[in-house]
């Protein structure tokens, strides 16, 4: 007899984020338990919670306030999340299997999961054309609040949120400037919303080595202005 | 922020929630998988 994991997959994705609700906890256990000695359950719980720790390891973890998931959710939803875009079924299927690195993962986890799971879901409701699933992030210096952005090396685009940032003031924006040889290039114009943002960079980052910020106005002029308030290094 | 309360405030169906966890997992793994060692 074929035993359906689908069930089993998708309770355990979310319980490997820290979002399982208890009732579907209840649901999980008696699922594997009807299951009994079962390989393949174990094969999916281990890659769940590999990209978990992936994740984990990714995100520098820090202190945020309670408010910053529903600031990104609301956030993504005005830069036009539509909850009828359906994601496609994915293509892929799951490959091989890695080390896991429990220990690491465990001891990282902490604050990031919260953020993992609002930014994993963000990133399932985008569409594929374009858009990649970041496997670097990097955190900005400089004022006050949390700015980070993820990014894959040598790929275009890159995901920027963050949160407690300063009010730019009235008739200014923050704009992001890519630093390739010490030239700045225009990223993109964030306007926060209570503090928080969110988007997608739209931009080559290839040559860029350092990423910064500066007040601008709301016309996002094609060159600085202003010193950054915020910097961040490019691997 | 579990799934319900993503459900709650993205006016989403659980199910849908539930769903696109397990796909932005599987896009995870493809593509964190790819600059990881």
């Amino acid at each position: 007899m074929t035993l359906d994991h689908a069930l089993i997959d998708e309770l355990l994705a979310i319980r490997s984020l820290g979002g399982l609700d208890e009732d579907d906890a209840v649901v999980l256990e008696r699922e594997l338990a009807a299951h009994g000695d079962c390989a393949e359950c174990r094969r999916i719980e281990v890659e769940h919670a590999e990209v978990a720790g992936m994740l984990a390891l990714a995100l520098d973890p820090r202190p945020v306030d309670e408010d910053m998931a529903d600031r990104i959710l609301v956030q993504e939803q005005r830069n036009g999340y539509r909850p009828d875009r359906a994601a496609a079924p994915p293509a892929d299927e799951l490959s091989g299997r890695r080390d896991v690195r429990l220990g690491r993962w465990q001891a990282a986890f902490g604050v990031a999961a919260a953020v993992a799971l609002v930014l994993a879901f963000v990133l399932a409701t985008r569409p594929d054309d374009g858009v990649r699933v970041p496997g670097t992030i990097v955190a900005f210096e400089g004022a006050p609040g949390e700015l980070a952005m993820a990014y894959s090396p040598g790929e275009r685009g890159a995901l920027v949120w963050g949160t407690g940032l300063p009010d730019p003031g009235n008739g200014k924006v923050y704009e992001v400037w890519m630093i390739e040889d010490g030239d700045p290039v225009r990223g993109a114009c964030l306007a926060p919303t209570e503090g928080a943002v969110a988007a997608y960079l739209d931009a080559d980052l290839s040559s860029a080595e350092l990423m910064a910020v500066t007040v601008e106005s709301t016309g996002c002029p094609s060159a600085p202005t202003t010193d950054p308030v915020f910097t961040a290094e490019l691997a | 922020m579990s799934q319900s309360q993503i459900a709650e405030r993205t006016g989403l169906p659980l199910g849908t929630v539930k769903s696109r966890t397990l796909l932005a997992m599987r896009r995870l793994r493809t593509h964190l998988g790819e600059v990881s060692p």
